[in-house]
């Protein structure tokens, strides 16, 4: 019998990226070795891409934040990703916008950052309902997460995916199913910097926004597995092996 | 980094977006909800329909505008 680590970030959404979390993250990840390193999406923000974007929005591009997300995919190394709700904005565009050379550019963005995950070894998913990824070992499913609720959102995705790991909400949360044949879902804090996300500033839900990170250890004959958050809270990374 | 398909892409996409850029917002120029505020109608609904009624007069133009993530109509003198 042995044990896998894996490790799981989401959501540092392009060049709002929170570099000392990126840092915190990659040493982790230098120290704890993992065998799967999973972004669970939204590595890009492409707010210049939200229906209804102002024109402040427009005004900033999306270049800085498409190579930012580049960037940290090459030091992160994920092997496997799931789209976000912010990175799916071009695959959308891309399928259906009635702005025929905004959707063909977005079309070629698409093609291009398909082949940028290729050429990374990178298993992806897109972000579907149904489509999760999983290690092969079994485990948790691991998605981006789809309901926007603050409110227990991690036993909100365990309704409908069962054991999972989920970002999305930017709030730490676990959930210990109370059910015969047990299950635990998390949702995991955020690596992209919560102060420079605006769109957020009038939802109280953002008071429960953290900066954080998820490992977690899968037993490789069983696939039985446990997870811990690493969460910022206040000044200090806290994590169970003690102050990062 | 990126290669010359990525960057076109995006220099098409950051172009495509700048298209989308409406005229910006003029100071004479003004919303529903300010026409209330500034004694226009005792309901946003009699206001809206009052200023509807001086567009088809030709007292006022408007246009579609999108503020913070949301749409709205933007009333001017003629």
């Amino acid at each position: 019998m042995a044990f896998k680590r894996f490790l799981y970030c989401a959501d540092s959404h392009g060049d709002l990226i929170h570099n000392e979390s990126a840092k915190k993250l990659l040493k982790f990840a230098d120290d704890f070795k993992p065998h799967y390193r999973i972004h669970g999406g939204d590595l890009w923000d492409f707010s210049p891409l939200r229906g209804g974007a102002s024109p402040e929005d427009k005004a900033g591009g999306i270049s800085e934040d498409y190579n930012a997300g580049i960037r940290f995919l090459d030091e992160y190394k994920p092997n496997l990703l799931t789209l976000g709700n912010h990175d799916d904005r071009i695959w959308q565009i891309a399928r259906d916008n009635n702005n025929g050379v905004l959707r063909e550019h977005c079309a070629d963005l698409v093609k291009a950052t398909e082949a940028e995950f290729k050429r990374r070894k990178i298993t992806w998913v897109p972000y579907v309902i149904g489509k999760y990824l999983k290690l092969p070992e079994g485990g948790p499913k691991f998605i981006h997460g789809f309901r926007s609720s603050n409110v227990s959102p991690a036993k909100l995705h365990h309704a409908d995916w069962g054991s999972c790991i989920h970002g999305h909400v930017h709030k730490p949360d676990t959930y210990v199913a109370t059910h015969a044949d047990g299950g635990l879902s998390m949702s995991s804090g955020c690596i992209g910097d919560i102060e420079k996300m605006h769109y957020a500033d009038r939802y109280s839900s953002k008071m429960g926004w953290r900066q954080g990170f998820i490992y977690g250890m899968i037993n490789d004959k069983t696939g039985s597995w446990h997870a811990w958050h690493v969460i910022k809270e206040g000044g200090d990374w806290i994590s169970p092996m003690g102050i990062l | 980094m990126k290669n010359a398909k990525t960057e076109k892409a995006l220099t098409g996409i950051e172009w495509a977006i700048a298209q989308t850029v409406g005229e910006p917002r003029h100071a004479d120029e003004f919303t529903c909800a300010e026409f209330v505020k500034a004694g226009g109608g005792n309901s946003r609904a009699a206001a809206s329909s009052r200023l509807n009624r001086m567009v088809i007069d030709g007292m006022l133009t408007k246009r579609p505008f999108s503020m913070d993530g949301s749409s709205y109509t933007l009333y001017r003198k003629a």
